[in-house]
């Protein structure tokens, strides 16, 4: 099918500067989104994901100016995710100019969240962010399950029967994060992704474990997502998003030139 | 120049607003009516649902169309070309009917919403198009696509169906992806655009 595979940097903003990501030479301002987000745009990135890790509530304010800053000059679809609380905050960083909002525990809290704004919005604005975590136990062997709150709270949620309902709710793509992966640079969980591609229709960002351009064709291909989420790989200034999509090219992939 | 993007209630007319500003024209923000000669062009932004557009767009519709009947350029972008139909299958209300033919929702084996980029190929000569490949990359978010005369399609996406992706009839240009989220290609082909705006 003509639609390419996507590579998406995902770069963390605290109080308003990149937080991570900051190894690229040459920068002015170390740490500017709008700086590193044009970078990554010239390196091929096929589109962005901030995620607002900022801790207090007033400082997140912040975030809205720095939607608003990157929104200026940004000619790739950019996505923000992180300490949306309401379906207001969905709205104000949606109205500052971010093509997609990225909801996760206020989705799980109130999943009408999703049907309000996937109705004034469309759907192809509303990423539903999934931090899954496989949970064993001792009688049935266990099961993934949703964690919210940063990946701190357990909601209990079987993983592919939220998202099955996040999808008909009204979600236009998901943001799957393996929490067990997620840091270790040890690869995707590609058993997870494949559960996940293969129970809805919406397209599949995958996230967490990525360490290297093989991780990406992996879970591209053998978990059949529609998009690779990777930070480290790109922020040290190992690859360009422009390296893995020729790799991938090269493995009959199909990429945007 | 001086273009009016039509405020219908949905998110994001600020990447459309700001994709023209870099290319030197004045932008402004139209809601409800408007007097159609400040205009050298209009821009129906894309992003929301056909009803909820439909609504939003009410008190702006009379405008929009004696703009039109004036001659002048009217540029849709993904749910903005859908408006330029009379109806859609993503709900009631009727649109702008400047266009024949039907919105539809995307079925079959593919993925929905079709999300991402695109390999976008020339069907007919068009002036938009100047200066491009005859395949350019396009980025794509919509569940719902046009389906027009055939006459007026100057280029198609593959997408399970093969979907029109930019539509021309006389001053009422569509385009199904998004030119402001598009790199390189969409630069052009808006330059273009303002070029055709300008002749």
């Amino acid at each position: 099918m003509a639609v390419a595979k996507r590579i998406i940097p995902c770069l963390d903003v605290d109080g308003g500067s990149v937080v991570k990501g900051i190894n690229f030479k040459g920068l002015k301002g170390a740490g500017d989104p709008v700086e590193l987000a044009s970078r990554y745009r010239d390196q091929g990135a096929d589109e962005l994901v901030f995620l607002d890790i900022t801790a207090t509530v007033e400082a997140r304010r912040i975030m809205f100016d720095v939607v608003k800053d990157v929104a200026k000059v940004l000619d790739i679809p950019f996505t923000v995710g992180g300490g949306i609380r309401t379906f207001e905050d969905a709205r104000a960083i949606l109205w500052s100019g971010a093509d997609k909002v990225s909801i996760n525990t206020v989705a799980v809290q109130d999943p009408s969240v999703i049907t309000k704004l996937s109705d004034a919005y469309g759907a192809q604005c509303i990423v539903l962010a999934v931090d899954a975590k496989w949970v064993s136990n001792d009688k049935r062997g266990g099961n993934y399950q949703v964690y919210t709150h940063g990946g701190r709270v357990n909601s209990g949620l079987d993983v592919i029967n939220w998202i099955r309902k996040g999808v008909e709710l009204g979600a236009g793509e998901v943001l799957l994060t393996s929490i067990d992966r997620d840091g270790t640079q040890s690869g995707y969980d590609i058993e997870l992704t494949k559960k996940v591609t293969g129970a809805v229709e919406a397209p599949v960002i995958a996230s967490g474990g990525c360490g290297s351009p093989e991780h990406i064709l992996d879970v591209l291909k053998a978990g059949n997502a529609d998009a690779a989420l990777a930070a480290s790989i790109f922020h040290y200034g190992k690859y360009t998003p422009e390296e893995v999509k020729l790799y991938l090219k090269n493995r009959g992939l199909t990429v945007r030139a | 120049m001086y273009i009016g993007v039509i405020d219908y209630g949905a998110s994001n007319l600020f990447g459309v607003a700001e994709a023209l500003r870099r290319e030197g024209a004045s932008v402004s923000m139209i809601k409800g009516r408007f007097l159609p000669s400040r205009f050298d062009l209009l821009v129906l932004p894309g992003v929301g649902s056909f009803p909820y557009a439909v609504n939003g767009l009410k008190d702006a519709k009379e405008s929009i169309i004696e703009f039109r009947s004036n001659g002048g350029i009217i540029f849709g972008i993904c749910l903005g070309l859908h408006l330029f139909f009379m109806s859609s299958e993503e709900g009631n209300g009727k649109g702008l009917a400047f266009l024949d033919g039907k919105v539809r929702r995307i079925t079959g084996i593919v993925k929905v919403p079709h999300m991402g980029w695109s390999n976008t190929k020339l069907s007919q000569p068009t002036e938009l198009w100047d200066g491009m490949h005859e395949e350019e990359w396009f980025y794509y978010a919509h569940s719902y696509f046009a389906d027009p005369p055939p006459g007026t399609v100057k280029a198609r996406v593959d997408y399970g169906i093969n979907m029109a992706a930019v539509v021309v009839e006389k001053n009422v240009i569509g385009v199904q992806f998004h030119p402001e989220k598009s790199a390189t290609a969409g630069k052009k082909l808006l330059r273009n655009l303002l070029m055709m705006v300008r002749r």
